[in-house]
């Protein structure tokens, strides 16, 4: 039995669902383990119980899904581009905070386009300066924010 | 109802003041960029603008930060049909239909229809606070911590309810999204999940969370197609497609109304308004039209229900603004502090005795929303061009807009690691079917939900059951919330024993 409900699960979805339950099992011992009165748990604590409950009875019952076809268009198989723009924004925001909005802006738009299958060097780079030049300037010139940049400090 | 003298005056007020006039189309356009521009939002637009108003009369100042919240409240439409992005949590409801519209080609028609419902829906709403401010203020007045509890998990439950077939996964997403809510500092002063970041202390920043699990998550599954709009002859910009969905908005005047009649009164809570309205009205016009199961695949019907509910809003946030001086979300309380930049300050005693002045903003922003419906058919004109641009500039264009919109929003880094967290969290959410909107919602109401219930609790001295039974309204919204919470299960059960 346990043979055939482990054949029919999903295991990403499975994975998912559990990883919900831990953080809200987590979340709700990091609670307990400050409260000191009633109401630090009031709430906290019939939320972390339905929420464990909706996951196991998720978890129970994910054997019975249907097929992946049929789970509508999010379900098809993962573009081996997800993941990298998904990378590609990570270090986005690193570079934010390391070598400035500028640069970081620039060196992402670059990649992503390419990633998105823009093959014109020239209107790769174009894009990508205009756009940058546009976002940094506009932040701190319309929304008066500061900005850090590497290459366009003076402006 | 209307105080006849008062009404005269306010439009001696209005016809004299030629500067009350100039500042509203300006106001509306303004409105309507920020509006549709993802990440900058309609208090962002606001707070960046209310300087000006230091320098003008208390009327335009007033009408000129209105202006920004009219044309604000249809712009957060246009990137919520086109894109899947709700400009604000308003418009959560908007891209169940207006997105898949868009999809089939159909967002010229979605666009017009929108228009037309908030136009309507908001001068709807105007229309009701210019007759019943007094009661509509003083029914908010009636509602306790424990009405307030109810009306956000009310509003949480519809989510759940919305997604059909995965009624549980709504609602372990609703769950998700509420203890997301409460990471940060609580109102007892105690630290929750906050991992000892400080960047962590004020809880997760909403805003960007929505950014980032209905922009960016979507964006990572449009990675596959070339253009939003697949088919070429679908993609070009229809003025007599965009004239025929406004004049198909008007063929559901019951879906309108009821929007505005839903949207003016949950629009009068503060701090819920908006966020439930939208879902409330959506809700209710999908149980009673959606026999042929085409809601979420693109009914006009979701798109009415949504806007004239989310549009409508806006004039209850106002009557208890205008009639209790209580902001009801950001809008509310930056205009609140153009109040008191002008040595205003709103409430019962202003009502009574500026009702005049009252009036004229009530006009004032009848005439508002007549003028959106001119520059937002414009505006729409030209913002519906955005289907043409391949996704290969769009997707890096938005994500990077995306990304410094939430820079703007927090001024620091927390809005930039909150969209990527979320652009991943909300793209695997997605790819199993729950519902990004419920835990958006979820993180936007958490701390309130709480907040409502200690309250309720300290009031009460611990005996809650006692006065839930001493409270009428609290009983009833205590009964929608079980249906609403059972409501898949009758349904089903119906349904089998039809068949």
């Amino acid at each position: 039995m346990l043979r055939n409900y482990l054949k029919r699960l999903n295991t990403g979805h499975a994975v998912f669902v559990s990883c919900l339950i831990v953080f809200h099992m987590w979340f709700l011992f990091d609670v307990v383990s400050t409260a000191s009165r009633i109401e630090h748990v009031m709430f906290v604590l019939p939320l972390v119980t339905a929420a464990c409950f909706i996951g196991l009875y998720i978890l129970i019952t994910l054997h019975r899904e249907k097929e992946s076809t049929d789970l509508g268009e999010n379900h098809q198989k993962v573009d081996s581009r997800i993941p990298l723009i998904m990378i590609a924004l990570c270090a986005y925001l690193l570079g934010m905070v390391t070598i400035g909005f500028d640069l970081s802006t620039f060196l992402f738009l670059s990649c992503s386009l390419w990633l998105m299958g823009e093959r014109r060097i020239s209107v790769i780079l174009s894009f990508s300066v205009a756009l940058t030049i546009f976002c940094v300037f506009g932040l701190r010139e319309m929304v008066s924010l500061p900005v850090p940049t590497l290459l366009f400090s003076d402006f | 109802m209307i105080d006849g003298p008062a009404f005269q005056e306010a439009i001696a007020l209005l016809s004299e003041d030629t500067d009350a006039w100039a500042v509203v189309p300006p106001g509306i356009l303004i409105g309507l960029l920020f509006g549709t521009i993802p990440g900058l939002s309609i208090s962002i637009g606001m707070a960046i603008f209310l300087p000006l108003t230091l320098h003008m009369e208390f009327l335009p100042a007033i009408l000129f930060l209105t202006a920004i919240f009219t044309g604000g409240g249809f712009g957060c439409a246009i990137p919520a049909i086109l894109m899947n992005i709700p400009g604000t949590s308003a418009s959560v409801a908007t891209t169940f239909d207006g997105y898949p519209m868009a999809r089939l080609g159909k967002h010229n028609h979605a666009l017009g229809i929108a228009l037309v419902s908030s136009v309507v829906g908001a001068g709807f709403s105007y229309l009701v606070l210019l007759l019943f401010i007094g009661p509509i203020a003083n029914l908010v007045l009636k509602l306790g911590p424990s009405e307030m509890f109810l009306v956000s998990l009310w509003g949480m439950s519809l989510i759940a309810v919305l997604q059909e077939g995965f009624f549980s996964r709504g609602l372990l997403a609703g769950v998700f999204g509420l203890t997301l809510g409460l990471i940060g500092v609580s109102d007892l002063g105690v630290f929750r999940g906050t991992f000892g970041s400080a960047y962590l202390f004020d809880g997760i920043p909403a805003i960007p969370a929505l950014i980032g699990m209905f922009a960016a998550s979507e964006l990572f599954n449009l990675i596959r197609d070339d253009y939003l709009i697949v088919d070429e002859q679908k993609r070009r910009m229809n003025l007599v497609e965009i004239l025929s969905g406004m004049k198909r908005a008007l063929s559901y005047p019951i879906v309108i109304l009821r929007g505005g009649a839903i949207g003016t009164i949950i629009g009068a809570i503060p701090g819920v308004g908006s966020s439930v309205a939208n879902l409330v009205s959506y809700a209710s016009t999908k149980r009673q039209y959606n026999k042929d199961r085409t809601f979420g695949k693109g009914d006009e019907r979701g798109v009415i229900a949504s806007e004239s509910a989310n549009s409508s809003s806006e004039g209850g946030s106002m009557a208890t603004l205008l009639a209790l001086g209580i902001p009801g979300g950001g809008g509310t309380a930056i205009m609140l502090a153009a109040f008191s930049a002008h040595d205003v300050t709103g409430g019962p005693r202003f009502l009574s005795q500026n009702t005049d002045v009252v009036y004229a903003i009530i006009l004032g922003n009848l005439v508002q929303v007549g003028l959106l419906a001119l520059m937002g058919l414009a505006f729409i004109f030209l913002a519906s061009s955005i289907v043409k641009v391949p996704l290969r500039f769009l997707i890096p264009t938005v994500l990077v807009m995306a990304l410094l919109g939430s820079y703007a929003h927090t001024g620091n880094m927390t809005g930039p690691v909150t969209v990527t967290v979320f652009a991943i969290i909300g793209w695997v959410m997605r790819r199993y079917n729950y519902p990004v909107a419920a835990t958006v919602i979820g993180i936007l109401l958490a701390t309130m939900v709480e907040g409502e219930l200690l309250r309720s609790y300290q009031l009460t001295s611990g005996r809650l059951l006692s006065y839930i039974f001493d409270r009428p309204i609290t009983l009833l919204l205590l009964a929608l919330f079980i249906t609403s919470l059972c409501f898949p299960f009758i349904q089903k059960n119906l349904m089998a024993r039809k068949r």
